[in-house]
């Protein structure tokens, strides 16, 4: 009896919040009538072989054949990261990543480049708060190549000057260009507010564009740039870029064995040294370091940019699997709450979406995120907090629970969708050290979870009155949020 | 090939590229530039492309019209891409409660006869009943709709990157399903097809109004490159102040009868061809085309009248100057050939040959010296026009017209002959292994045979691409270089940055 009570309850507060959608819910459509009548056959999944050895030098790698095309991919995992940066260097492993990919980190960065481009190679190098990632791609007739420029960026750096002093004023011009478009202000502005603490606070700096990016620079401090010289490139690369500290990926159009021995005859004399163990400096702030309302003002805007969202949490905890339920439902595709109820519902936005990112070292955050028409500002920003305590005070419905368990477990096949996907997420496996609760289990886990256990979750991370609410607008909105709300910080950027 | 387009949902779960694993591809040393596609036409003329390979357990799904922004009337820009965003919207049998849906069509036509005295008088004429009637009827149009049906059908069905887009020539819809739900997406893109119900239309315009705001009126980059369209492409529809978009005055004015005739007239079997690719048997698929689209009627499509791409005769270069809160850019802009033009392929050379990787000239002697901080250049192909667009934008103690001075230097050394026969070669494998890394990702494949399915006319085509290439030769460059990189040929587009005037004043 009183097991029956504690679910009705519930029930009864969330159909009052919202009654029209349970109504709704209680009828069906014939589409989906026919949906459910539908059979479908038994999914097949090959598991596709790979080859995994260690080198006496502690190198890890990881092969896997695919014959399909005349290509080879190659990826490096070194363990490194911006969090990793000292404060007086700020943005040293990402700018290490930028230079290295610009050919900075051999003698001669034109010869490099020469090489690439004869080849048709494609080479990527970016250094992410938690991780560091070297890519190359290749055709089949090139593997030599290829697998030569790897070892030479790998094993032997000899950081240029040139190439350094290059990045640095291509970094220079793109930090003047954040303050072009709201949304690139917003990324630079917000996570400083929320996490307020090095090395969390920094920012991240997209070079390049969207289809031919140049690489995204984590943690950058305009004030500490000037700062990094040559020297700490050296002495970075030295620090991480040691056999034990790096996973070495080839997937593609070779023999396994060919591939293990060429391996094995290049990285075998890749020395030793000595092993250490990297942690980032403590997260002290909980929530965040500034919550409230903040505004940039910029000219000549029909339509405001606006973002909340506080710290959330860590990837490693078991409430992992409770938490993604919880984010699909806010706000992870179409059909999520902050999209229903902005766009679909009252037409306020075309961009509207919630989530909550993870990491493995680090906390990670709630963020919110909408584009709507400068009048409608306020209402957007009560709407997106008010679904946000909705929420945790009430939880997600059966149907929620139902629809996003589904939808997790269903698309979980797009992880065998390609051997290259494969082969990343088993090397990341291997680099964050994931327990199997969150790789082989993990659909295991999401099954479980009922929506008290959402309800639990949301009420233990989600704090919709302490949150970061940053808006880009043109000046007028200001007037409009201060008649709204009781206190609207500005901030000046101009 | 870059088009310019856009979609339905920018924040979409983007799809990882999805690598193939050996696929349609043949198999002996020769033909590994080649892709080997299925294709079947059914008697209602709808085209079925299939690129199998059973050891993938998803597959990447689309379908494409060919209707877009250059099939527009006037005082209906933006209608293509308005009715995209109405395709997810639900059908006669999907987001509407079983025996509801006769209902449903009696409340639009009270909601739209409100909403057009709304429109003709700017208010209510009887401020009180009629809003409180409008109030009603819309209740009762929530109580008979399901809201998010299909996406949530889709969603639990394990559907991934349920999107679309559209452009100057095509719609596309695309999403991909686990290889065992195939028949769910031939359910779902059926009825889209035949039984589309304009549901929420009014709600949908606003929400296009401020997709509008983000890409037109708040975006710097765009203002510069839909700037440069409207140039180079001037007197056609390709050049059209209203974009793909559309008006905000159109987009605002639509009725909800003009856009259902938009959809009968366009979404038929016969102007649409699919592309499945990865785990789908080809039997099968082609037993489930005809059990779902297999009694879907041809209609006459209305066909285009060529001579509206009949550009006027430009005498000499179109300059414009934009001046907006944001750093300084530009873009030079060649009107070229449309994408089927046997020049279409040097065009696309001398784009990759003038700025792909970090030896080419325009980055040489504008990057690498820091003169400017990015610069693209782009061979643009639609369906009846084309151009070739270079964009930058000048580092700090640099400006445009230095940057300008230096890309006319080295296109003069193209129509000069000036080509070293290792930038040719360079840039030549440059092309084939981008062309493979290509074939690699299941989206870019499927994306590449609507493409030239679509635009270009065949998909076979793509088959000749490599072969074009391997015989380009320093004089086809020379001479194309001569044809088209003429002043009658050229505009810029330029944008100063209003901030630093007023720091002046």
């Amino acid at each position: 009896m009183s097991k029956a009570m504690n679910i009705l309850i519930p029930i009864l507060i969330i159909f009052s919040v919202c009654g029209t959608i349970l109504a709704e819910e209680s009828r069906e459509s014939r589409g989906s009538k026919i949906v459910s009548r539908m059979e479908f056959p038994k999914l097949k999944i090959v598991r596709p072989e790979f080859e995994k050895f260690i080198l006496s030098n502690g190198l890890t790698v990881y092969l896997m054949e695919d014959r399909g095309l005349p290509m080879i991919k190659m990826e490096a995992m070194v363990r490194t990261g911006s969090l990793y940066d000292k404060e007086d260097k700020a943005g040293l492993a990402g700018l290490a990543g930028y230079v290295i990919k610009s050919g900075g980190s051999l003698k001669d960065a034109d010869t490099f480049n020469r090489r690439l481009d004869e080849s048709g190679i494609s080479f990527y190098a970016e250094m992410e708060m938690e991780s560091g990632t070297l890519n190359l791609s290749c055709l089949k007739e090139d593997t030599d190549v290829g697998l030569e420029i790897f070892r030479q960026v790998l094993m032997n750096p000899c950081y240029n000057q040139k190439t350094l002093s290059f990045c640095k004023t291509q970094v220079e011009e793109a930090l003047k260009r954040i303050k072009d478009s709201p949304n690139s202000i917003l990324r630079n502005n917000f996570r400083k507010l929320v996490y307020g603490e090095f090395p969390y606070s920094g920012s991240n700096l997209v070079l390049g564009s969207r289809y031919n990016k140049e690489g995204t620079i984590t943690g950058i401090n305009p004030e500490t740039l000037a700062n990094i010289n040559i020297d700490d490139l050296t002495e970075f690369h030295k620090k991480y870029f040691c056999p034990q500290n790096v996973i070495i990926g080839i997937v593609g159009d070779f023999k396994k064995g060919d591939m293990a021995d060429k391996i094995k005859h290049i990285f075998s004399d890749w020395e030793k040294t000595v092993s250490r163990v990297f942690k980032p400096l403590p997260l002290n702030v909980k929530i965040s370091a500034n919550p409230g309302i903040f505004f940039i003002p910029k000219e000549q805007l029909t339509q405001s940019t606006l973002i909340m969202g506080h710290i959330c949490a860590d990837k490693l905890s078991d409430d992992y699997f409770a938490l993604e339920v919880l984010g699909e439902v806010l706000g992870g595709s179409f059909g999520s709450r902050l999209p229903t109820e902005i766009r679909v519902k009252r037409g306020l936005a075309y961009s509207v979406n919630g989530y909550l990112s993870w990491n493995y070292a680090y906390h990670g955050m709630l963020t919110a995120f909408a584009q709507t028409k400068s009048e409608s500002t306020a209402e957007v920003i009560k709407i997106m907090v008010d679904e946000i305590g909705k929420m945790k005070n009430f939880g997600i419905t059966d149907e929620e629970l139902k629809i996003a368990k589904e939808a997790i477990s269903n698309t979980s096949v797009f992880n065998f969708a390609s051997k290259n996907g494969v082969l990343q997420q088993l090397m990341r496996k291997d680099y964050f050290n994931a327990p199997e609760s969150h790789s082989t289990d993990y659909l295991r886990h999401i099954g479980k979870i009922t929506k008290d256990d959402v309800l639990n979750i949301a009420q233990k991370y989600l704090y919709p009155d302490k949150m970061t609410i940053l808006i880009v607008g043109n000046p007028e909105t200001q007037k409009n949020l201060e008649k709204e709300f009781d206190k609207v910080n500005i901030i000046i950027i101009d | 090939m870059l088009k310019k387009t856009i979609g339905i949902f920018v924040i979409a779960v983007i799809i990882q590229a999805v690598m193939l694993w050996t696929f349609g591809i043949k198999d002996s040393n020769n033909n590994r530039f080649r892709i080997d596609v299925k294709e079947c036409i059914l008697d209602n003329g709808l085209k079925i492309l299939i690129v199998e390979n059973p050891e993938i357990p998803i597959v990447v799904c689309r379908i494409n019209y060919n209707v877009g922004a250059i099939n527009e009337k006037e005082g209906m820009t933006g209608a293509s891409h308005f009715l995209e965003h109405m395709m997810f919207k639900g059908t006669e049998i999907f987001g509407v409660k079983d025996g509801m849906r006769e209902k449903e069509t009696e409340l639009f036509m009270e909601e739209d006869i409100f909403i057009e005295d709304i429109r003709e008088f700017g208010e209510y004429s009887d401020p009180e009943i009629s809003k409180e009637n409008l109030i009603s009827i819309r209740k009762n149009l929530d109580n008979a709709k399901i809201l998010n049906d299909l996406d949530n059908i889709i969603k639990k069905g394990g559907g991934v990157g349920y999107n679309a887009f559209t452009n100057y020539d095509q719609t596309c819809y695309m999403w991909s399903v686990p290889s065992n739900k195939l028949e769910l997406w031939f359910l779902v893109e059926s009825d889209r097809m035949k039984n589309l119900v304009l549901r929420d239309f009014h709600t949908e315009i606003k929400v296009v109004l401020e997709e509008r705001r983000m890409r037109v009126e708040n975006s710097p980059s765009s203002r510069v490159s839909s700037g440069l369209m409207e140039q180079v492409l001037s007197g056609i529809p390709y050049g059209r102040p209203e974009w793909i978009i559309g008006s905000a005055k159109d987009i605002a004015d639509f009725k909800r009868n003009e856009i259902a005739k938009y959809y009968k007239t366009y979404y038929t079997p016969n102007n649409a061809v699919m592309v499945l690719a990865g785990g789908v048997d080809n039997n099968k698929a082609i037993e489930l085309a005809k059990k779902y689209f297999g009694n879907i009627p041809r209609s006459d499509i209305e066909l285009i009248d060529n001579s509206i791409f009949n550009a006027p005769i430009q005498n000499e270069e179109n300059r414009v100057i934009i001046k907006h809160p944001a750093s300084d850019a530009a873009a030079i802009g060649y009107k070229t050939v449309p994408a089927n033009h046997s020049d279409a392929t040097i065009l696309y050379f001398i784009s990759k040959m003038l700025s792909g990787g970090k030896t080419s000239p325009f980055y040489e002697s504008l990057i690498k010296t820091q003169i400017a901080n990015e610069l693209k250049t782009y061979s643009v192909g639609y369906k009846y026009a084309g151009m070739m667009e270079i964009s930058f934008s000048p580092n700090g103690k640099h400006n445009i017209e230095e940057i300008e001075d230096i890309i006319y230097r080295e296109i003069e050394k193209l129509k000069d002959g000036l080509i070293l026969a290792e930038e040719i070669r360079r840039t030549k494998k440059q092309i084939k292994a981008d062309f493979v890394r290509g074939l690699g990702s299941l989206d870019s494949l499927v994306g590449d045979i609507i493409d030239y399915e679509s635009v270009i006319g065949d998909w076979r085509k793509i088959n000749d691409f490599i072969p074009a290439i391997e015989k380009i030769t320093k004089d086809d460059i020379t001479a194309v270089a001569n044809k088209y990189f003429i002043p009658q040929n050229k505009s810029m587009v330029i944008m100063r940055d209003s901030r630093k005037e007023a720091k002046n004043e």
